[in-house]
């Protein structure tokens, strides 16, 4: 189809629970398209990561007739992090106050999930970001 | 109540914001760009280097009844020294799960054809459910398509329909009596067409295929963009046994089509804006 593009959404949301209430609501309502539609195919393609209460990016592409289409994204590094860190949150003085630690090994695992979403070539590059949102949340990499 | 909140920051520091946005309660984040720095939306058919990313994002987040104090003083430690202000606002009460409708009003396109929504389903009228497909009939592209295929359909023909979207141009023609077909190559549009093709009660085949394997048919329709027409020219030749109808091509681009389909005789042309639409018929 002759498909122009009239604007892109992007948003976080958590896995399985896009609703008709914001951020859905507003963002999608003021493109004017389907928002049922898209809570029941958001929520259908991140079932399997709700258990694991992940936030997923999301970029909506709105269409002149208002249709769409969409894609998720691998969730942010720092929820990654923290998780694996088993904190709830980072630290706001992240030079003096360290809120919590992960090991090399956990910092691997989350570059490679993330090597395919972040601007990386390299597994290397890929691990030097997810150290440096480490370091700024006040978590210190061992190992 | 619903309340929302928007802080100017450094790009670099969307995460850690949105982060801290969602573990103080927040039911979703949204980045949305600066006023005036939006760049126009990316085309199919552009080419060239994306534009870069701004230095600076708004990041909005939402809550239900929160606590607005602490999360400003939450969202300050984060966003850094030169994040701009945090500015709450209540968000209107709206009912989310109907209001979109009003943006698909029910469509008389042509003398017999109409497109409506599922919710104003009426007898006669191709029923499409906006979605993942384009082809809701809310474009000028769509429509002139359905009144060609309305002026030319023969019951009994075959129609294809080549990237079909939503299905709609097939589905149109199956309701006129044609043995219909679509494809197209983005899998969420064709499970949007069979179903749009189950509401309509028509049997039409849609698959998620490309033009490789489609069989000629006595109406071809192409509701694409220019360049992707000139790329499927050779195919777009092969399947087209009487008339293909073309829409979608951007006026300044229609030049690229006529040269590259010159072996087709040109019947008619129409205009709707910006947009043209070409019908070819293969010279007996």
């Amino acid at each position: 189809m002759a498909k122009k593009i009239t604007g892109e959404i992007k948003l976080q949301i958590p896995a399985g629970a896009a609703r008709p209430a914001p951020p859905v609501g507003p963002a999608l309502g003021q493109a004017g398209v389907n928002i049922k539609a898209f809570c029941d195919e958001f929520n259908t393609r991140t079932k399997e990561q709700m258990k694991d209460g992940l936030i997923i990016p999301v970029v909506i592409t709105v269409y002149s007739d208002r249709s769409f289409t969409f894609v998720t994204k691998t969730p942010p590094v720092a929820p990654l992090l923290f998780k694996a860190a088993k904190i709830e949150k980072g630290s706001g003085e992240p030079n003096r106050k360290k809120v919590g630690q992960v090991t090399m090994k956990q910092v691997e695992e989350i570059a490679k999930l993330k090597l395919q979403d972040l601007n990386c070539t390299t597994i290397q590059s890929a691990v030097a970001q997810v150290v440096g949102t480490a370091r700024s949340s006040g978590i210190t990499v061992t190992g | 109540m619903w309340w929302e909140v928007a802080v100017d920051v450094a790009r670099r520091r969307f995460d850690r914001v949105s982060g801290a946005l969602f573990g103080a309660g927040a039911s979703g984040v949204q980045e949305e760009h600066r006023p005036g720095e939006a760049p126009a939306p990316r085309q199919p058919w552009d080419t060239g280097p994306a534009p870069k990313a701004t230095e600076r994002v708004i990041v909005k987040a939402w809550f239900e009844d929160p606590d607005r104090e602490r999360i400003t003083a939450t969202v300050a430690a984060l966003a850094g020294l030169d994040a701009g202000p945090t500015r709450w606002s209540p968000v209107p009460e709206v009912d989310y799960e109907q209001s979109w409708k009003a943006n698909f009003p029910v469509l008389e396109v042509s003398p017999r054809i109409t497109v409506a929504p599922p919710w104003d389903a009426r007898p006669g009228a191709v029923i499409i459910e906006p979605g993942q497909g384009f082809g809701t009939g809310h474009h000028p592209t769509t429509r002139m398509a359905l009144r060609a295929i309305d002026a030319l359909a023969r019951p009994g023909a075959t129609c294809l329909d080549v990237g079909c979207g939503s299905g709609v141009l097939a589905i149109a023609a199956a309701r006129l009596g044609l043995t219909a077909s679509g494809f197209d190559v983005e899998t969420t549009a064709i499970s949007d067409a069979i179903k749009n093709a189950e509401r309509n009660g028509v049997a039409v085949s849609f698959r998620a295929d490309t033009i490789d394997h489609a069989a000629p048919a006595d109406l071809v329709v192409a509701n694409l963009h220019a360049e992707l027409i000139v790329m499927l020219a050779a195919d777009l030749l092969r399947v087209t046994t009487a008339d293909l109808v073309l829409a979608g091509i951007l006026a300044d681009r229609e030049g690229l089509v006529t040269t590259a389909l010159s072996e087709l005789v040109l019947v008619e042309r129409y205009v709707d804006g910006e947009w043209v639409g070409l019908h070819y018929r293969r010279a007996s």
